[in-house]
């Protein structure tokens, strides 16, 4: 034998747990945000439901060392390939990897991974409410919607800090729903919060109120909407290792009967009932 | 590779002592593989060496506020806190599961106090089906969390030998990298009884976010795992495996096969996978599949063959 100890000589590259993907499109459509769009040859998992999410991995060599998780956009089943959308904002180093990707490059991910948002009842009335980059999810879920019958049942609310990072909901032909916008300064939509606009909307008995975005947005949206609509929920985030389960990293704190307990942000989440969220909840998220 | 030329398929087999069998070198470790549950969606956990548990505490505890990881230049912190069950719960509800889908179970154990190691040890030790136990010294993220042990070899070796004389389960000592002493910290409890040591723990660390100022983890230090590791561990695990006769089960960043092998040569009998089955919940399966093809490569027919075989020195 001549292998030597050589490091590659007892690499393998299989098995592996991770789904290949291939970057279809990868573009900036907004300031700091970009649209990734990933091809996958086998599709072998049961379609996402709005709200999952998957750990990207970005990098092989082990820095950075973890895979990110993000909310599932958009999906897209032909056969046995599929379509994925990703939304992401460029806030570190994985992310700023991943703008480097372009068309055909190679990506594997883990997924989809926690619980999706429930579906409303037929009959009632839904408000999305969606602060900065916590808007994929939110599409995911108004594009199910829409495609299911329900789109005339939907309002989603989008708020960014300015024009320049806010993604133009009039260039996704298929969302289908009606929408309203706000920026903080005024430069595109209503000037003000993503909770102004909501203060503004017709909140009833019949409403489902659905948010994801900035933990301090989400609290506001838990602390008006609560006791007020059938029910609402919320996709949290968190810092998280795995994405499956078992590192307990993304603890966050739930309510349980008069006391409370950590749960885990991947695996019990990331959707999470407004009943079992507290003002703690949303300060660790 | 014609059939003329293909070698003997080399024995994985692990004898770590006193019952402890492992049908290959490859064990999960503790804290990043749960109790098995959400890793058997991904692997058969019978196909393991074997699987090490989260830590079990006499009673539940919660675990440390979050944030409980962050990321660094290649490696993580936790600060998860030794959150679990506690060992009634444990032997209820989890440890069946586990038997059922034919794992080789090793759990480790953790306590604030001498009494409590030995209360967990003495009801572990009431379910003959458990493989071993893995003696938790070496905890860093909280204060009754056993560290202490890890700290002094005398205190460690105490521990140990009450362990000792308490059961008859393989007794695997878990070793803390911020103990000065390796070879010492290894001599002693394996004078006081310790079947085997395993190495290394996390290295503590911590991190601070500077629009805060406030500690990037919630519990303000956390331990540091991944490859950013994985030379110290290798290092400490050459150190062991010269202080002392028991076998030494390294851990530290493994994350491939290769990685794996050079804790072999340097002195390993088996080794576990923590961090990196965070990143691909069949990388053990995928380490094992490498440690065997390289022995086969190398025309080794056991670990045996490649286990300490590190050279040192003029290659002559």
């Amino acid at each position: 034998m001549t292998a030597g100890h050589d490091d590659r000589h007892c690499a393998a590259p299989s098995p592996s747990a991770l789904m290949e993907a291939e970057v279809l499109t990868n573009t900036e459509v907004a300031a700091g945000l970009w649209r990734l769009r990933l091809g996958m040859p086998q599709w072998s998992r049961s379609e996402p439901s709005p709200g999952q999410f998957v750990m990207v991995r970005v990098s092989d060599d082990g820095d950075p060392l973890l895979g990110r998780p993000f909310g599932i956009a958009g999906f897209w089943l032909h056969g046995p390939t599929a379509e994925m959308e990703i939304i992401f904002r460029v806030v570190g180093k994985g992310t700023g990897f991943m703008t480097r990707w372009s068309s055909g490059s190679p990506v594997r991910l883990l997924g989809p991974l926690g619980n999706g948002f429930p579906l409303p009842p037929l009959g009632s009335r839904c408000i999305l409410v969606a602060g900065g980059v916590g808007l994929p999810p939110l599409l995911a879920l108004a594009r199910s919607l829409e495609s299911g019958g329900r789109g005339g049942d939907v309002l989603l609310l989008y708020g960014e800090a300015n024009r320049d990072r806010m993604l133009d909901l009039d260039t996704l032909p298929d969302l289908g729903v009606r929408f309203a916008t706000c920026t903080e300064d005024g430069s595109c939509g209503r000037e003000g919060l993503v909770t102004d606009l909501l203060a503004a909307a017709e909140i009833g008995e019949d409403s489902l109120v659905y948010a994801c975005g900035p933990a301090p947005m989400m609290r506001a949206v838990h602390e008006r909407v609560s006791g007020r609509c059938l029910d609402s929920f919320y996709s949290l985030e968190s810092r998280m290792a795995c994405g499956f389960g078992v590192c307990a990293g993304c603890a966050v704190e739930v309510r349980e009967g008069d006391e409370w307990t950590y749960v885990r942000v991947c695996s019990e989440g990331p959707v999470f009932s407004g009943d079992l969220l507290t003002e703690r909840s949303f300060r660790q998220a | 590779m014609t059939g003329k030329n293909r070698k003997a398929v080399p024995d994985l087999t692990v004898d770590l002592g006193r019952g402890l069998v492992l049908k290959n070198p490859v064990m999960t470790a503790s804290g990043t593989f749960g109790y098995g549950e959400e890793a058997s969606a991904y692997l058969d956990l019978s196909e393991l060496g074997a699987v090490v548990v989260k830590g079990i505490s006499e009673e539940p505890r919660r675990g440390n506020p979050p944030p409980r990881v962050v990321e660094t230049p290649a490696g993580m912190l936790n600060s998860i806190g030794l959150q679990n069950v506690g060992v009634k719960a444990f032997l209820a509800e989890k440890l069946p599961f586990l038997l059922d889908r034919g794992a080789t179970v090793v759990v480790n154990v953790l306590g604030s106090t001498v009494e409590e190691y030995l209360r967990v040890t003495e009801r572990l030790s009431t379910a003959p089906v458990i493989g071993g136990i893995e003696v938790n010294i070496s905890c860093p993220n909280v204060k009754e969390g056993g560290v202490q042990f890890g700290m002094c070899p005398d205190m460690a070796a105490g521990l140990v030998a009450s362990l000792r004389s308490a059961t008859d389960l393989h007794l695997m000592v878990k070793l803390s990298p911020n103990s000065g002493d390796i070879p010492g910290m290894a001599r002693a409890v394996e004078e006081a009884g310790a079947d085997s040591v395993s190495l290394i723990n996390t290295i503590t660390g911590m991190d601070i976010d500077i629009r805060t100022r406030r500690p990037a983890l919630g519990g303000v230090f956390g331990g540091l795992s991944g490859p950013a590791i994985r030379p110290v561990a290798l290092r400490m695990v050459y150190e062991a495996f010269g202080a002392v006769r028991i076998p030494v089960v390294g851990i530290g960043g493994i994350a491939d096969p290769e990685h794996a092998v050079k804790f072999i040569i340097a002195g390993s009998l088996a080794v576990q996978v923590g961090t990196a089955f965070f990143l691909d919940p069949l990388t053990p399966l995928r380490v094992i599949k490498g440690i065997e093809e390289y022995l086969s490569r190398e025309g080794m027919l056991s670990l045996a063959d490649a286990r300490g075989s590190l050279v040192v020195g003029d290659p002559g």
